[in-house]
């Protein structure tokens, strides 16, 4: 079992957008992801991968960086495709063959449905590429601290989701080790039968969390000793900070999404 | 789960030097950050085929990592498992559709469940709450695909209840019922690995 | 009992933790500033909470903790946990403690610096001089931007003291930093603890070699919580006999100026004196070449047999490169290289859980190339992964051990029959239906090594076995593969131990991918290979190295072949064992 850990693989590089603030990036993001859901003809796929490589290419990520992060989803776009080939029934026919009818509306809806998701994908990726975990977290605990304010646990929320992106990659290599182990005690995963495969999880399961819970009991001594108390004020190293270039960002994040809707 | 120890020692059973506030204590940020990565790992790397030679129904068990933070750690962290976990998922293949549609299978089984194991900290308590959680499971899933497929794949309603939810549903209550057993199968040595 | 350059002051400090264990009892110990205190025990014995109370982690049950001043904890008081008195005291300790990656709290190693001074309200600017005067200090500077998941573990672990600098703490406890590094890595950090002691930083250092607790001021011995013995290192070493009760040693020196039959010292320099002027009065002509073992010949019927192995993880950088070595049946093969040099690899392909990408792996007589044979070997090779006690999972002791058996579709009376034979081999007899969750951290590592012999492989693969065990912990495991290699098992290990590694009949030595060298102890460990072994982070084992400080011609690798060779170089025996009987 190959673990391949692609999470968290921020490519650096000096350039406008590695230098927003986090915030208005995750916001941006998230708009031109959600926005994806409004695309419907082809003028608004076009406007959508326009934009999207544009900020790739502001951003400097090399395109073999976006096309490797496009590689797994291929697989989903295809099904989709063809789902979407058979069940649109409208339009003029193209093809036919017993119950199997293809339409020309089925072929457009498979192209826009299956290809507007790519746009999602490379701005999710974008994210991760171009905004190091620790300034995500700060976005994400900005976010958030509108849950401390009714008493809800925002902090602490995004400081778990920030121990959580530094906890998986020694996870990882300890999933790995504990599988290795098994294997070689001849309890194999994902081979066999159903319900062998299924057997063969547990194990590997109740060893992952003892072993998290002592790194936890760890990790909480090592929060403590370095006097770090849930929700408490502190001061920060690097502020976040919205500049001008930030707001005009989200302004143009808007305008796009706005643009998108209505030529729709 | 919820290890009620009996505490040999004479005065306070917390040996904690901070006073208790609002905030969470270290210890619980530890744990729930340290089951939302063994939760992540398990989608990320610990997927399989459930079915020899159908590669693309894929099965991952963080939902049992999920269900046994509610029952061990209580209902808040069980939520909080069962939706971080899932967040870094928005930069993957799976993407926003994927990730909101793991969240609610996986809180929906773990809330119901959780609920009911507080009131009844037992392995019964354990059974009842997962069998409750699993009908509710099963309707959010159904709900899920009826209104938010159709968005993600841009087709009618009509179409997703004729093809998907036939091929899903059987699916859907296999993991169901696998993340159930599973989860029954490691209650005692999980009980056992936790409590110390 | 309050003086202004008291660091700390416990008095009478009783915990238990809440599954019933009583961790420390009637613990007394004050330590003033400056101090270098060494804090030795056997596992479990309280070290670690002990460390946790004197940070101000942890609230006794019983007693009273004065730390930095501050009355923290007084049983007697109507509210005895006074949590601002914490609070204010915790700003000025720090703790580092064994598994570096514990401690790292983000993904950035600067930002993980400044983590701490963040949580006391430092400014920004101020913050900024603080991350890059510590990092300077342990020598990480180059390293601010990196990903702490990528370095080695001594990297990690020194981030990790930066961390606790940062904060400028008036006592620093530094629990087992060591334990879970390669030679270099441990001897860089024990250089930083040098630098910060002189420096005038109080240090409190727990460990289980008793090398280093030769360094400190002042030694406590810990036993099941209650401090058995407290005062100068010499003084603590000189309590031989009690030391071995609590699963403890005597340092390399005291053992090797009592066999010599000299005047007991725990003082090396001063031993190193008496012996050069001992052997100045006399030199004899020791042999000059090391002697040439038959071990290097390949084998005609080898266990295991590599060549030409390569493998990497990914395109960057190969993680093992054209290795090749034969083991004989029966025999024992210590590996040994520094972190990252491709050892635990090196295991993977052996144990047949992965085939090299090039080059051949062949295990009694079976080649890993396919992957059913390579299934088929799972029975025949046992994997001891590093802290095997991670793959327990089972419900009771002897569930866990049946795992194997099972799985090799053995019938169920066998099955038993293995399990109670390996259970008693690691001396676990009794323990079938505890929960393997249950046991003590040493017992846990037998229990997982058992599940290993339950399934009787004919060769068995141990990573790093005996990390973060005591001397006593140690001398059983060794025993216990001592044990099974009589039996006619081909034990193959990774150390971090060249004391250990010396114990094989070969070793192989890995570095940066590559062999470097390989051959009998004696062929690897030789003058003649010192400078290459340092250069590549290791060094040699303990005997050789006093016999070449004492400017020896012959090579020991054990405390017996030095005391051996030096008797035979010194005087007359007989005039010494008149001092013996002075000395004892
Ligand atoms: N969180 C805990 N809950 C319950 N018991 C504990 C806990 N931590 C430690 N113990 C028990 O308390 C005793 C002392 O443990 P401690 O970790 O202080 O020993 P140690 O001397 O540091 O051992 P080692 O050398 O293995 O690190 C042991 O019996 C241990 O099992
Ligand atoms: N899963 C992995 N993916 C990518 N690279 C890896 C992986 N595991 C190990 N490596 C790399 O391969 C090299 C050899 O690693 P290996 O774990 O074999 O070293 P080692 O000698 O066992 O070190 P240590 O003493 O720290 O255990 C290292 O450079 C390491 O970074
Ligand atoms: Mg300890
Ligand atoms: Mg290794």
């Amino acid at each position: 079992m190959a673990i391949k850990l692609s999470l968290g693989q921020y490519f650096a590089a000096d350039s406008p957008i590695h230098r927003m603030d986090p915030r208005a990036k995750v916001v941006s993001a998230l708009a031109v992801i959600v926005s994806v859901f409004f695309i419907h003809t082809i003028p608004q796929l076009a406007l959508g991968f326009a934009f999207v490589v544009a900020i790739a290419f502001l951003a400097r990520v090399p395109a073999i960086k976006l096309l490797e992060s496009i590689k797994p989803v291929v697989f989903v776009l295809l099904l989709l495709g063809l789902f979407n080939l058979f069940v649109t029934t409208s339009g003029d026919e193209v093809f036919a063959a017993g119950i199997l009818r293809i339409t020309t509306d089925g072929v457009r809806a498979a192209f826009i449905y299956s290809l507007r998701l790519i746009i999602g994908v490379i701005a999710g990726v974008l994210i991760l590429l171009t905004t190091t975990p620790s300034r995500l977290t700060d976005a994400f605990d900005a976010m958030l601290s509108p849950l401390s304010r009714i008493g809800l646990p925002g902090h602490e929320l995004a400081m778990v989701f920030s121990l959580m992106l530094r906890f998986i990659p020694t996870l990882a290599d300890e999933t790995r080790a504990i599988i290795d182990a098994q294997k070689a005690r001849g309890g194999a995963l994902g081979e066999g039968s159903p319900i062998k495969r299924v057997r063969a999880v547990a194990p590997i399961l109740v060893s992952l969390l003892a072993s998290s819970l002592n790194h936890a009991n760890d990790l909480s001594r090592a929060l403590d000793a370095r006097c770090y108390v849930g929700g408490a004020s502190r001061s920060h190293w690097h502020p976040l900070r919205m500049r001008g270039v930030d707001w005009l960002s989200i302004l143009l994040a808007a305008v796009y999404v706005t643009a998108l809707i209505l030529i729709g | 789960m919820a290890t009620n120890p009996s505490s040999s020692s004479t005065r306070h059973d917390s040996h904690s030097t901070t006073a208790q506030g609002s905030g969470w204590s270290t210890k619980r940020i530890a744990i729930t950050a340290l089951f939302c990565a063994v939760a992540a790992i398990c989608t990320l790397f610990l997927e399989f085929p459930i079915l020899p030679g159908v590669p693309f129904l894929k099965y991952d068990p963080s939902a049992i990592i999920a269900l046994i933070a509610g029952f061990a750690f209580g209902p808040a962290t069980g939520v909080a498992v069962s939706i971080i976990s899932y967040l870094p998922h928005i930069a993957t293949s799976s993407g926003i559709y994927g990730m909101i549609m793991a969240i609610i299978a996986t809180l929906s089984l773990v809330l119901p469940a959780s609920l009911i194991y507080k009131r009844n900290t037992t392995f019964k308590g354990a059974l009842i709450g997962m069998c409750v959680g699993a009908v509710v499971c099963l309707a959010c899933c159904i709900l899920a695909n009826l209104v938010i497929t159709p968005i993600f794949m841009g087709t009618s309603t009509e179409a997703v209840i004729q093809m998907i939810v036939p091929a899903l549903l059987p699916f859907n209550v296999a993991k169901i019922a696998i993340n159930c057993v599973v989860t029954a199968l490691i209650y005692k040595p999980v009980t056992k690995a936790l409590g110390n | 009992m309050h003086t202004a350059s008291q660091i700390a002051c416990l008095s009478h400090v009783t915990l238990y933790y809440e599954s019933g264990t009583q961790a420390l009892d009637d613990v007394s110990l004050s330590i003033s500033e400056g101090e270098h205190l060494c804090v030795l025990g056997a596992n479990g014995s309280g070290k670690s909470t002990l460390a946790s109370v004197l940070c101000g982690l942890l609230a006794p049950d019983k007693g009273t903790v004065e730390l930095l001043g501050e009355d923290v904890f007084d049983s007697s008081r109507q509210d005895s946990v006074d949590f601002d008195a914490y609070t204010r005291a915790r700003r000025g300790l720090g703790l580092v403690f064994q598994n570096p990656d514990d401690q790292i709290v983000t993904t950035i190693v600067e930002e993980d610096v400044a983590f701490g001074p963040e949580n006391l309200g430092v400014a920004p600017d101020q913050i900024t001089q603080r991350v890059e005067r510590e990092l300077r200090r342990v020598a990480m500077s180059d390293y601010a931007k990196a990903d702490p998941t990528r370095l080695s573990g001594g990297q990690k672990q020194r981030v990790a003291i930066a961390g606790a600098l940062a904060m400028e703490p008036k006592v620093i406890v530094f629990d087992e930093p060591g334990s879970l590094l390669d030679v270099r890595g441990r001897n860089a950090i024990m250089r930083v603890m040098d630098r910060l002691a002189a420096g005038g930083t109080t240090i409190v250092h727990i460990t289980h070699f008793m090398e280093e607790a030769l360094l400190a001021d002042r030694v406590v011995v810990l036993d099941r919580g209650h401090v058995a013995l407290d005062g100068p290192p010499e003084e603590v070493f000189s309590h031989g006999e009690e030391l071995q009760g609590l699963g403890l040693e005597e340092p390399f020196v005291a053992r090797l100026s009592t066999r010599l039959g000299l005047p007991w010292t725990c003082d090396e320099e001063a031993l190193l004196d008496d012996l050069r002027r001992l052997s100045k009065e006399d030199k004899g002509t020791g042999v000059l070449e090391p002697s040439n073992d038959a071990s290097t010949r390949t084998p005609s019927n080898p266990a295991v047999l590599v060549e030409h192995a390569s493998y990497s993880y990914s395109n960057e950088r190969k993680a093992l490169d054209d290795v090749s070595f034969a083991v004989e049946p029966g025999s024992s093969v210590a590996i040994v290289g520094q972190t990252g040099s491709g050892k635990s690899t090196l295991l993977r392909m052996l144990c047949a859980l992965e085939k090299p990408d090039s080059g051949t792996i062949t295990v009694n007589g079976i080649s890993t190339q396919r992957k059913r044979d390579r299934r088929r070997l799972h029975g025949t090779v046992g994997y001891v992964m590093q802290h095997p006690e991670r793959q327990l999972f089972a419900n009771t002791v002897a569930e866990d051990v049946a795992f194997g058996p099972t799985n090799l579709g053995l019938p169920k009376d066998e099955v038993t029959r293995r399990c109670n034979h390996a259970l008693e081999l690691v001396g676990l007899v009794g323990y079938d239906d505890a929960s393997p969750f249950d046991l003590s951290g040493g017992q846990q590592r037998l229990c997982a090594i058992a599940g290993i012999l339950a399934m009787e492989p004919s060769i068995i693969v141990l990573d790093e076995p005996t990390a973060g065990l005591d001397p006593r912990g140690r001398a059983e495991l060794r025993n216990i593969l001592k044990d099974i290699g009589n039996h006619g098992v081909t034990t193959i290990e990774v150390t971090h131990s060249m004391d250990d590694a010396a114990l094989a009949n070969k070793i192989v030595v890995l570095d940066q991918a590559r062999l470097m060298l390989m051959g009998s102890p004696h062929e690897v460990f030789c003058s003649a290979h010192k400078e290459e072994l340092t250069r590549a982070g290791l060094g040699l084992p303990t005997a050789l190295e006093w016999a070449q400080r004492l400017g020896l011609d012959s090579s020991p690798l054990s405390l017996d072949e030095l005391a051996a060779d030096l008797a035979s170089q010194l005087a007359r025996p007989s005039s010494r064992t008149e001092v013996s009987q002075h000395g004892n």
